[in-house]
């Protein structure tokens, strides 16, 4: 949910664009766009929770993953879509290289639920709602590229997340191909000086 | 009713394919904004 964030971010950045110059909004043509519901669809099954904590769901993460990286893949021209590639590959990564689930650590998962200290948690099960895994550092593979970033919004929301250096790629990815379809109109002097050299 | 109706249906025809596609591509982006991530959070609010 958080990265929904980064789409009403977008949304005021080309907003911001429109307003402070002379601009109009491009219409856009995705390739393959059928590619991000179905691989929706497919993630439902890590966290239905009958299919979670299963061998199901963790092939269904990395699968879905995999759709939208031909996704990003089929529509690499456009602005942002190298950071969204880059963001979603490297989240591709830390869960193939662990299993099938993006792992966090009893001390973070602790940070999103304080009441929990690290040692109260059960490791090596998914966390529910979520696509994690929890997992223990020391047996974290390419920890960098897990879900260790916390963030909290004390005292004003309880709301506490934790992400990881993908889904930030991803997240400025997403901004700037939403402040790209705001394309810079020519300005009136320079019409004129086009219009006066066609005539 | 009917005057809403009516400018409803005004509005309505001024829509172009252009919008439409502009309005699903954003959709799309923010779908996969939700889905490829793999953030966790406390789930409230």
């Amino acid at each position: 949910m958080i990265l929904l964030l980064a789409v009403v971010a977008g949304l005021l950045f080309l907003a911001l664009k429109v307003w402070l110059q002379p601009a109009a909004l491009t219409s856009p043509h995705l390739r393959g766009q059928w590619l991000v519901p179905a691989a929706a669809l497919l993630q439902t099954l890590v966290l239905l929770p009958f299919t979670a904590n299963t061998s199901l769901g963790r092939v269904a993460l990395p699968v879905s993953l995999g759709l939208l990286l031909a996704f990003a893949g089929r529509n690499i021209g456009q602005r942002g879509f190298w950071l969204i590639g880059i963001g979603m590959a490297l989240n591709l990564l830390a869960i193939t290289a662990n299993g099938g689930l993006m792992p966090i650590s009893p001390e973070t998962a602790s940070g999103l639920y304080p009441h929990m200290a690290p040692p109260d948690w059960q490791t090596g099960v998914q966390l529910v709602g979520t696509k994690d895994i929890l997992l223990p550092a020391a047996q974290t593979h390419l920890l960098w590229l897990t879900d260790r970033f916390l963030i909290t919004f004390d005292p004003w929301l309880p709301f506490r997340t934790a992400f990881s250096l993908g889904d930030v790629l991803l997240a400025l990815g997403i901004v700037q191909w939403l402040g790209s379809l705001a394309k810079a109109l020519p300005e009136r002097k320079h019409l004129n000086v086009i219009i006066n050299q066609a005539g | 009713m009917k005057r809403q109706i009516q400018s409803a249906t005004l509005l309505l025809a001024k829509v172009e394919p252009k919008h439409i596609r502009l309005a699903l591509a954003i959709s799309t982006l923010a779908l996969l904004a939700l889905v490829g991530g793999a953030p966790a959070s406390n789930g409230c609010c």
